[in-house]
């Protein structure tokens, strides 16, 4: 018997096999794309949330104060901005940027790294203006350089007061030039009392670091100037001065990414400081009467007076101390004549 | 007669693929309707965490809240004497883009409850409502605080309201 064959078949199973191929691929290469989609819109949805817990805790800081954070940050940076302009905002990778148009952050352009460290100081000049605070990561580098023998208590108590999660260390200007690289983004040199003329040169080993990622500051412990650095080549460049009232102003210092930053985050201060100042001025023709009105002066008149131009231009700030301390010393007399205080 | 059944097989095959997307599509809509559920819940949270901030914010206020070298044992305390001076030199009103940035659209207000006045005794702190066009709603935060009269070294007990809106 012979058998007929037939074609038919042989072309059927092999269109069938083509076809399921085809389909199976589409179906696939469809639920691959599903999958990228869901993952892009996982990592918007984490920025966005990190970048809300950011803004929250900045808020919060400036209610409590002296209060310490740590938030996690999985595989993000943040840029931070505050500039000449008074342009002042953070953005999360991922998301949209944040405007920070009256909360003085103190912080490097750049945070990354597994955590950022946030910590929030009361700014008191003499009476509380409002909260600072100062933003960074662990993997940024602080060096403090101080002769250690001769016992600088001023720069051994703005060392020790740093935040405890800083990767911070202090050395001798004999160990500055062996200094090892030990690989941190970002490197902050806190010099004391040095002048432009004198900064040391940038240990050899972070020549090869980029520019913008080395940074000083030279701190005057007897007056209240800060110089600020930039890294230029193998040596630092003078990039500036600016002042400091108190310890807090030190410590923006330290975190700022550069003068122009620490400047633009003292302008949100001194904005907030001329309001509050005028509120107190009004507040003490209140208690102008009776046997207190000839202790009362016009310390927070002039202190209200000399700190508004500030908001514009902190440099109109510089002599400020004395009036600051011609207030506390009026309030600390109105304290001893039982006599209402002016704060 | 016509041997149809390799067409039948087709329509089998193209028919499984349709049921399969239909079942995929209705998938799709479910999850999407969850989705909108979450966001929107989120969305509710966001609005109520950010009227409880507000509400600290003000209360925080250094333009408001007691000095610490007058009242030193009271936590949530308001100084009379502020917000007389506030009222008076008009800092807040005119300075309401500055003021925006940190309490946005909200109505702060303080009443005394306690002693009870013959006049009611209040202070609009800040005002700065949605315009009634874009008005979706607000919502209240109440915080008692101790107001202290420096004049007369007397405290009172009051309310600060925080309308805080969509």
């Amino acid at each position: 018997m012979a058998y007929k064959t037939s074609k038919k078949a042989q072309v059927d199973i092999q269109f069938n096999w083509i076809f399921v191929m085809i389909a199976g691929f589409l179906i696939l290469l469809f639920f691959i794309g599903i999958v990228v989609k869901q993952k892009d819109l996982s990592k918007m949805e984490i920025s966005s949330s990190k970048a809300t817990e950011l803004r929250g805790i900045i808020t919060s800081s400036q209610v409590s104060t002296d209060t310490k954070n740590a938030i996690d940050l999985p595989d993000i940076s943040i840029e931070f901005v505050c500039d000449s302009k008074d342009v002042s905002q953070f953005r999360v990778q991922g998301a949209a940027s944040i405007n920070l148009p009256t909360e003085p952050v103190f912080s490097p352009d750049l945070v990354q790294g597994e955590k950022i460290i946030l910590k929030a100081v009361e700014f008191s000049a003499p009476f509380k203006i409002t909260n600072l605070l100062f933003l960074s990561s662990p993997d940024i580098r602080y060096i403090f350089v101080f002769d250690q023998n001769t016992a600088d208590d001023f720069a051994l108590s703005l060392y020790n007061k740093m935040p405890a999660d800083i990767y911070k260390e202090k050395i001798s200007y004999s160990q500055l030039s062996n200094l090892k690289d030990n690989k941190n983004y970002k490197v902050k040199f806190i010099f004391f009392d040095i002048s432009k003329d004198l900064i040391p040169k940038i240990p050899e080993k972070l020549d090869s670091m980029s520019n913008k990622d080395i940074s000083a500051v030279s701190v005057s412990g007897t007056g209240s100037k800060i110089d600020f650095f930039k890294k230029q080549g193998s040596s630092f460049v003078y990039d500036g001065s600016s002042f400091y009232l108190d310890d807090s102003m030190i410590y923006g210092s330290i975190f700022s990414e550069s003068r122009e930053s620490y400047e633009c985050n003292m302008r949100k201060v001194f904005k907030r400081f001329a309001f509050v100042a005028s509120v107190y001025a009004e507040r003490k023709k209140a208690f102008e009467f009776g046997d207190c009105i000839s202790y009362y002066g016009d310390s927070i008149q002039s202190l209200k007076e000399k700190v508004i131009p500030c908001a514009s231009d902190i440099s109109a700030c510089i002599g400020l101390l004395p009036d600051i301390q011609a207030v506390k010393a009026n309030n600390l007399m109105l304290k001893q004549k039982s006599c209402p205080l002016i704060y | 007669m016509k041997n149809r059944k390799s067409q039948v097989k087709m329509f089998e095959t193209i028919a499984i693929l349709v049921i399969f997307f239909f079942l995929v599509g209705i998938g799709f809509i479910f999850y999407s309707k969850i989705k909108q559920t979450s966001q929107s819940t989120e969305s509710e949270e966001y609005f109520s965490l950010r009227a409880v901030e507000i509400a600290q914010l003000a209360e925080f206020m250094p333009e408001i809240r007691c000095s610490a070298d007058i009242v030193t044992n009271i936590e949530n305390c308001v100084d009379v004497a502020k917000l007389d001076a506030m009222a008076s030199t008009g800092i807040i009103s005119q300075n309401l883009d500055y003021y925006y940035n940190i309490l946005g659209y909200s109505v702060i207000y303080l009443n005394v409850v306690y002693p009870d006045f013959e006049n009611p005794v209040s202070w609009v702190i800040y005002s700065n409502p949605k315009p009634a066009a874009k008005d979706l709603g607000k919502v209240q935060t109440q915080i008692p605080v101790a107001v202290y009269d420096s004049k007369e070294n007397k405290y009172y007990f009051g309310v600060l309201y925080a309308d805080f809106y969509r």
